[in-house]
């Protein structure tokens, strides 16, 4: 395989890696939002 | 350890897919988490002050005149009890399922307002409503809907 799509490889999958990071990140941070409503709040959202 | 070139792009391949399903599962993940969590007052405002985000807002206030026309969010869309019929003729072609959209009600707890949420992409409702905006005395349009002009230049909240 050619160094050149090697390298293209790696940083396609390092994009995607750090995209997938920062979507668990932010998807940790509304859960917890979520959870400091008040119970009334929550009910009302369903 | 040599691995041979086209095990290689294969396994290259696979974890790009594997990694790509992941995203997609967390994207998932994320549209219905901000479907169930509002969105504050001054966090709509930061969003729509800091840029032209593609954001639309939607006022589901079913009382045109007495509601929509007497204040709103600035660049809010009437769509009196979330139905297209009811909104003004010039809105009836700006409304949007696919763009990431705000709901804003009366107070923000209104019964309709997570079925209007379920009939668009990205929705989230504006926590505490038109009052919740209001008492945070944040910047109000009144009058009747008229929509953008396409000459119109970047104006500011």
């Amino acid at each position: 395989m050619k160094p050149q799509i090697r390298v293209l490889l790696i940083l396609a999958i390092l994009a995607l890696a750090a995209g997938w990071a920062s979507l668990r990140r932010g998807n940790a941070e509304l859960v917890k939002r979520l959870a400091a409503r008040p119970a009334g709040a929550a009910e009302v959202a369903r | 350890m040599k691995v041979k070139p086209n095990v290689e792009m294969w396994l290259y391949l696979a974890a790009m897919v594997a990694l790509s399903h992941l995203v997609v599962v967390e994207g998932h993940a994320r549209v219905d988490l901000e479907r169930r969590l509002a969105v504050e007052p001054r966090e709509l405002y930061r969003t729509l002050a800091r840029s032209r985000s593609g954001l639309q807002i939607l006022d589901v206030r079913p009382d045109l005149a007495a509601g929509y026309d007497e204040s709103h969010v600035p660049g809010a869309i009437p769509m009196p009890s979330c139905d297209e019929a009811r909104a003004p003729e010039a809105a009836r072609g700006r409304i949007l399922r696919s763009v990431p959209t705000v709901v804003v009600s009366a107070r923000g707890d209104e019964l309709g307002v997570h079925d209007c949420i379920d009939r668009f992409t990205s929705a989230r409702s504006l926590a505490g409503g038109m009052q919740a905006w209001s008492e945070a005395n944040l910047p109000e349009d009144s009058g009747e809907y008229a929509p953008p002009s396409a000459r119109a230049g970047g104006g500011c909240l």
